[in-house]
């Protein structure tokens, strides 16, 4: 079958690879019918989530038809049209019975890995680096899925993959950073990135009864988007300054909430961005958190700073301090996707959210790796790509 | 509850070894604390999620021959006795006869807060000869016993909470040794 592969930095090849198997009983085989390239997999593709290795599978962002189906699968079955959460829980430790899916005890083989590093191994995720598991991901003909009665949502009949294809990962992301935010009517909130994450995010918080969202992105294209979903929209190199204009929007308080949708490459030209950049690239430094930077400033007294946006290392420059003495909250966190799938299908089939709406460019699978490069150089016009596998 | 992991909750045995490394460690397992031991307790259960163990005989009700055959180092063998044995709390063992690694080690089995499950406690202690130290890949991650121990009692939980243990062997991937023949260049 046809794969899209990380060979090396800047490098996603297309090869013929195995087709999956059945390796576990709790297994399953989907044709993988639409895949999307996420902002996530662009830190792969730079370099800066470490251990991932050539020939590794890309793709976390998938859905398809289910053809072969493990000796224990009781839910799902064959024929079934599925979306996979971008996080591979097992559905019966602790964590996953609280809904906490992402923080699932047991489906990183690589454990040891994950421990060494953060201290504890969270789930798995679909392609996403050896320390996170080394599973194959879904950019891919056919895709295995462990514990798929647990990791899938059955999609009604009759449904375009674009409208459901999102469940995967970048709705439910922004529903829960948006959930995180504990939004009271009445609430500012502000979303730093105009991504695809950050899209979903703003629809969410006014889902959830947000008064007015500010989004906060150097892309003309981007801010224009949002402000297509009522978004307010500050283009940070043209502002003079984002944080005073944050807080004349706001009567001086500040957002009540921020969320950090941008992760650990930051772009922007403060100080402490150029810092970074040159400590990246000595390797003084994993990530760039100057939007994170931004946020703590910006919220206000007791307020909560949410994080979708990934983070993988050690991060310099935190304003510690900023946070510390305005009693500011953290949330942050893989997203618990399969917590979410259903109330999200369900808001989908209402009509209240279509999130294919952040789709920019629809591509055959031989032209995804320039994709890759398009994505990550020209991220003005290309928003979200996805990818028609079959 | 006060756990000791001084010399003094060594099993017994384990003072008899001269200088032995030692491993402390635990994990918490949804599940009693009868499931837990009366999976362990049965022996021939242990290569289903045991690293490395390649064969168990079990002989009598007390003695069994163990095989292990390390990734990247020997392959050993040894004969353990279980030298304590209660229910659903505590299983003890030691090596017995001539082995390159003599070892004792001590399992309990008590309940974890609220429904938390069990928590399971290991303490081993072992010795390789000086000369055999080498042959070992302890420089590796995650292949020093104590690694191995941390990675086995990881497996036992993934087994015992779910039925299976999470792999990605066999999965395909972009590398010319996964490739299939006809695909190689």
């Amino acid at each position: 079958m046809k794969a899209l592969c990380w060979m090396a930095k800047h490098e996603v090849g297309l090869r013929n690879v195995k087709e999956p198997q059945i390796l576990n009983p709790h297994d399953a085989i989907i044709k993988v019918t639409t895949a999307a390239i996420c902002g996530s997999d662009l830190h792969l593709y730079n370099g800066t989530i470490p251990t991932m290795e050539k020939g590794d599978i890309l793709g976390h962002e998938t859905m398809g038809e289910v053809v072969a189906v493990g000796k224990q699968v009781y839910k799902i079955k064959l024929g079934d049209h599925i979306v996979i959460p971008f996080d591979i829980a097992c559905g019966s430790c602790h964590h996953c019975e609280q809904e906490e899916y992402s923080a699932c005890d047991n489906t990183n083989p690589n454990s040891i890995l994950a421990d060494t590093l953060y201290g504890h191994s969270g789930a798995a995720l679909f392609g996403y680096s050896h320390m996170y598991g080394g599973y194959a991901g879904g950019q891919a003909e056919y895709l295995r899925v462990p514990f798929v009665d647990t990791n899938s949502i059955v999609i009604p009949q009759g449904i375009p993959d674009e409208k459901v294809l999102f469940l995967s990962d970048i709705l439910p992301t922004g529903y829960m950073a948006a959930e995180n935010c504990n939004i009271k009517p009445g609430d500012t909130v502000a979303v730093w990135g105009a991504g695809p994450v950050a899209q979903m995010a703003i629809r969410c918080a006014y889902m959830l009864g947000a008064d007015r969202v500010i989004a906060i992105d150097h892309f003309d294209k981007r801010l224009e988007m949002a402000e297509r979903s009522h978004a307010h929209t500050i283009n940070f190199e043209s502002a003079e300054n984002v944080l005073d204009e944050l807080k004349y929007l706001t009567g001086g308080r500040g957002p009540d909430s921020c969320i950090d949708a941008v992760g650990m490459e930051a772009h922007g030209h403060s100080i402490t961005a150029t810092l970074d950049r040159a400590k990246m690239a000595v390797g003084l430094a994993t990530d760039r958190p100057d939007a994170l930077r931004q946020a703590i400033q910006a919220c206000k007294k007791g307020g909560t700073v949410s994080i979708p946006g990934v983070y993988g290392g050690v991060l310099d420059k935190i304003p510690f301090g900023a946070a510390f003495g305005k009693g500011l909250t953290f949330k942050m966190g893989q997203t618990h996707t399969q917590k979410y799938m259903p109330l999200l299908l369900n808001k989908i089939m209402k009509d209240e959210i279509d999130p294919s709406f952040v789709i920019t460019h629809r591509i055959d699978l031989e032209k995804a790796p320039q994709a890759y490069q398009q994505f990550n150089d020209e991220k003005n016009d290309c928003i979200k790509v996805i990818i028609n596998m079959h | 509850m006060t756990f000791s992991t001084t010399s003094t909750a060594q099993p017994k045995v384990a003072q008899r070894l001269q200088n032995p490394e030692k491993i402390h460690r635990s994990i918490t397992i949804n599940k009693s604390p009868a499931e837990i031991y009366t999976f362990f307790r049965n022996f021939a259960n242990l290569p289903y999620f045991m690293k490395d163990l390649i064969a168990l005989t079990v002989n009598s009700e007390t003695m069994s021959h163990w095989v292990v055959q390390l990734e990247h180092g020997p392959k050993v063998e040894w004969n353990a006795e279980i030298t304590e044995d209660k229910y659903a709390e505590t299983i003890s063992w030691r090596t017995v006869g001539k082995t390159e690694v003599e070892q004792a080690g001590t399992i309990w089995f008590s309940k974890a807060p609220r429904d938390l499950g069990t928590v399971v406690r290991l303490h081993m202690a072992y010795t390789i000869p000086a000369g055999k130290l080498g042959k070992f890949a302890t420089h590796l991650v995650g292949e020093d016993p104590d690694s191995i121990m941390l990675i086995n009692l990881s497996r036992l939980k993934a087994y015992l909470e779910t039925g299976e243990i999470p792999t990605t062997k066999g999965q395909p991937s972009g590398r010319d040794e996964d490739l299939a023949p006809e695909m190689k260049h």
